[in-house]
């Protein structure tokens, strides 16, 4: 609801419960009414202040991005907007002569796409066999997926290493390994859309079955046209996750630059490389990565939010 | 066109708990039988199980003499009305009706043929092209029985179908069903808790407590010769009023008496109950309200009463009387009947006498709750 369709417009209501017209005094309107602006200011003011804080270091990415190479170096300065704008960045980025920026950035693409697809169906499965179906441990798996999930990621680190190491899937075959270690786990991330699936009666399901569907056909014609914000957010958690991973990524394709995916490229450039010769290019790679994640969010934002706060409410 | 048939059929749950106990049931083909009984006892799990969306524990149901066990639902031939509908919400009325006839591979213009033929059976023919949100309680209900009769199914199962829906409409689906079964004449199972509705519809009905068959038989049979307490005071409304009483046996006759009043019975009860050789006992006695007479004085063999409380339902007065054993008793007096001091007469505490004849009373043992006579 807009917000003007709350404050009274007029100053005489009707009151429905005991059927009588009742008059508001103007003067109680009109502190209501200033009231109310007072508020709003101060929560936009807080709102703008934090935004701004949130933003800056974008902003400062950006800029730092089109300032011109040849004039002005590509390290550290000590002011924030570029005395001379120019694409010298970008171009240096695009051409495969000087650097593996853009294999990186292929193979990043590789194995977010890879796992957006895999995860996708994997915790879709997962949720909605536990959300649907009654079997023996369904209780127990899902206690233990929820303590196994306290722990971080990183815990296992070592032990996958060499695991990995012994199938030949790290330096490089890095980018199988980790769409295998990102996927691997995936069914564990079952809890939002399971809850989102409890909230579709069951009774759905059943009369699909009695209808002459199997159940895999429910899933795909009943539950997933009806559960499409939760679809999506999962697709879009699937991508993201690979897609600005560092700490997996570094020491599986370590030593094997072109291997490397994005973000770990870039860290070793400003840390490794040259750091003053290095510092624009890294913004302008840091603004290239945030492309296709920016434009996937602005199409599907609405999904998006359905999805996260779908769960709690009802489908 | 189908049988169903149920062998020792048993249910128990994860949690041990058995709910449906030594369940044998055969229902013949093109029968409509009701499955009626208060809430939780388990008429729906054993209609479910029928449906397969239940387990079977124990036991077996056949369809058409073919054990449906462990089959599929998909593969048993059977339509389900679900108490909420159960709409696909995203598709069209159209597609809701098309949709198992298009996971069966049906052609299109075939698919198109039976949906409109079952549209309109169910007079639902301008909504097709509406999504579920955007229809009314009713119209929702013959969109969820279209969906079921565009199949032709061999068992059409309707799992409470009307409890949704406000009381007038209610009454004009019922009708309407029945209408719908003489147009579809497949074997059907209902459930409902409504003792009116399974009276009405029904050829026959299972009378169901707790799990365990109570009775089965025609709705006639089940409302005059109720084999036990439980039957009897569910089926009829107001329900059968039940007073302490004793039956008394002299000679080869038997007769019942109740605070001072002695009532003989007829000969076929005497037959009945000598036949089955049971002397002097306490027994319940049940008598209906509509086999129950109101007298405004005292007469022979007439049982006074106080008058608790008096219900005004347009053609007939609900009127609830205590006896001297504080037994309750309710009767039904057609107000037509009544003169006007009469009515005035009808207050709390003021004193009624009733009376009613032998051929009209059931009689319970006490203890094992059962018909004397039919049990």
């Amino acid at each position: 609801m807009n917000t003007k369709n709350e404050i009274p417009e007029v100053d005489i209501v009707v009151d429905e419960k005991a059927g009588v017209i009742r008059e508001i005094k103007p003067e109680k309107l009109a502190s209501k009414k200033a009231n109310e602006r007072r508020s709003n200011t101060i929560i936009y003011v807080i709102l703008v202040l934090m935004s701004i804080i949130w933003l800056a270091p974008f902003v400062f990415l950006v800029f730092q991005s089109f300032r011109s190479y040849a004039l002005e170096g590509g390290g550290m300065v000590d002011y924030l907007l570029p005395k001379t704008w120019s694409l010298d960045n970008y171009r240096w980025l695009f051409n495969p002569e000087n650097s593996n920026f853009l294999r990186w950035y292929g193979n990043t693409f590789i194995i977010a796409l890879f796992c957006s697809v895999i995860q996708t169906m994997m915790i879709l499965s997962v949720s909605y066999t536990l959300s649907r179906l009654r079997f023996k441990g369904r209780k127990f798996i899902m206690n233990t997926v929820l303590v196994l999930g306290l722990f971080p990621g990183f815990l296992t680190m070592i032990t996958l290493y060499f695991l990995l190491k012994q199938l030949g899937l790290t330096q490089t075959g890095a980018i199988p390994g980790l769409i295998l270690i990102y996927c691997a786990s995936s069914g564990m991330g079952y809890y939002i859309s399971k809850g989102f699936f409890d909230t579709l009666p069951k009774s759905l399901d059943e009369s699909a079955r009695i209808d002459g569907a199997t159940r895999f056909q429910v899933f795909l014609k009943i539950i997933m046209p009806l559960t499409k914000p939760i679809v999506i957010y999962t697709i879009l958690m699937a991508f993201m996750a690979p897609w600005g991973d560092y700490v997996f990524a570094s020491y599986v394709a370590f030593g094997s630059e072109p291997n490397y995916n994005v973000a770990v490229g870039l860290y070793r450039w400003v840390n490794v490389a040259d750091y003053q010769g290095y510092f624009t290019r890294f913004c302008a790679g840091g603004v290239l990565v945030a492309v296709p994640i920016t434009i996937l969010f602005m199409c599907l934002q609405k999904y998006y939010v359905e999805g996260v706060t779908g769960g709690a409410v009802k489908g | 066109m189908a049988s169903v048939t149920f062998e020792h059929v048993k249910k128990v749950y994860d949690n041990k708990v058995e709910v449906v106990h030594d369940f044998n049931l055969e229902i013949k083909d093109k029968e409509f039988i009701v499955f009626v009984g208060p809430s939780g006892c388990a008429k729906s799990t054993t209609m479910r199980m029928v449906a397969g969306l239940e387990d079977i524990t124990d036991g077996i149901i056949k369809i058409n003499d073919r054990v449906v066990n462990d089959v599929e639902p998909k593969d048993r031939d059977i339509a389900m009305v679900f108490q909420n509908y159960a709409l696909y919400p995203h598709i069209t009325v159209y597609e809701n009706l098309a949709f198992s006839l298009r996971l069966r591979k049906m052609k299109n213009e075939e698919v198109h043929k039976k949906v409109c033929e079952a549209a309109e059976i169910l007079g639902i023919t301008e909504y097709l092209g509406r999504k579920p949100k955007a229809l009314s309680g009713g119209q929702r209900q013959r969109v969820a029985i279209g969906r079921a009769i565009v199949r032709d199914p061999q068992v059409f199962l309707m799992d409470e179908p009307l409890s949704n829906l406000d009381a007038k409409l209610r009454n004009q689906m019922r009708s309407e069903i029945i209408l719908l079964r003489k147009r579809v004449n497949t074997t059907f199972i209902y459930v409902t808790h409504d003792q009116t509705e399974a009276m009405t519809l029904g050829d026959r009905i299972v009378v169901m407590k707790d799990g365990w068959i109570m009775q089965v038989g025609t709705p006639q049979e089940v409302f005059d010769t109720p084999h036990n307490l439980f039957v009897a005071g569910f089926i009829g409304s107001p329900q059968m009023n039940f007073l302490k009483a004793k039956l008394e046996k002299e000679g080869s006759t038997y007769s019942v008496s109740l605070l001072g009043v002695k009532i003989p019975l007829n000969a076929d009860q005497n037959d009945a109950l000598a036949k089955k050789g049971i002397g002097s006992q306490d027994i319940t006695l049940g008598v209906r309200p509509e086999h129950t007479t109101a007298l405004f004085d005292n007469q022979s063999n007439s049982i006074e009463c106080t008058i608790l409380v008096n219900e005004m339902m347009g053609s007939e007065l609900h009127l609830h009387l205590k006896t001297k054993n504080d037994d309750n008793i309710i009767l039904r007096l057609p107000t037509i009947d009544l003169t006007k001091e009469q009515r005035a007469q009808l207050t709390y505490g003021n004193k009624m006498y009733i009376t009613f004849q032998a051929k009209v009373m059931h009689l319970f043992d006490p203890k094992t709750e059962k018909n004397l006579i039919y049990g």
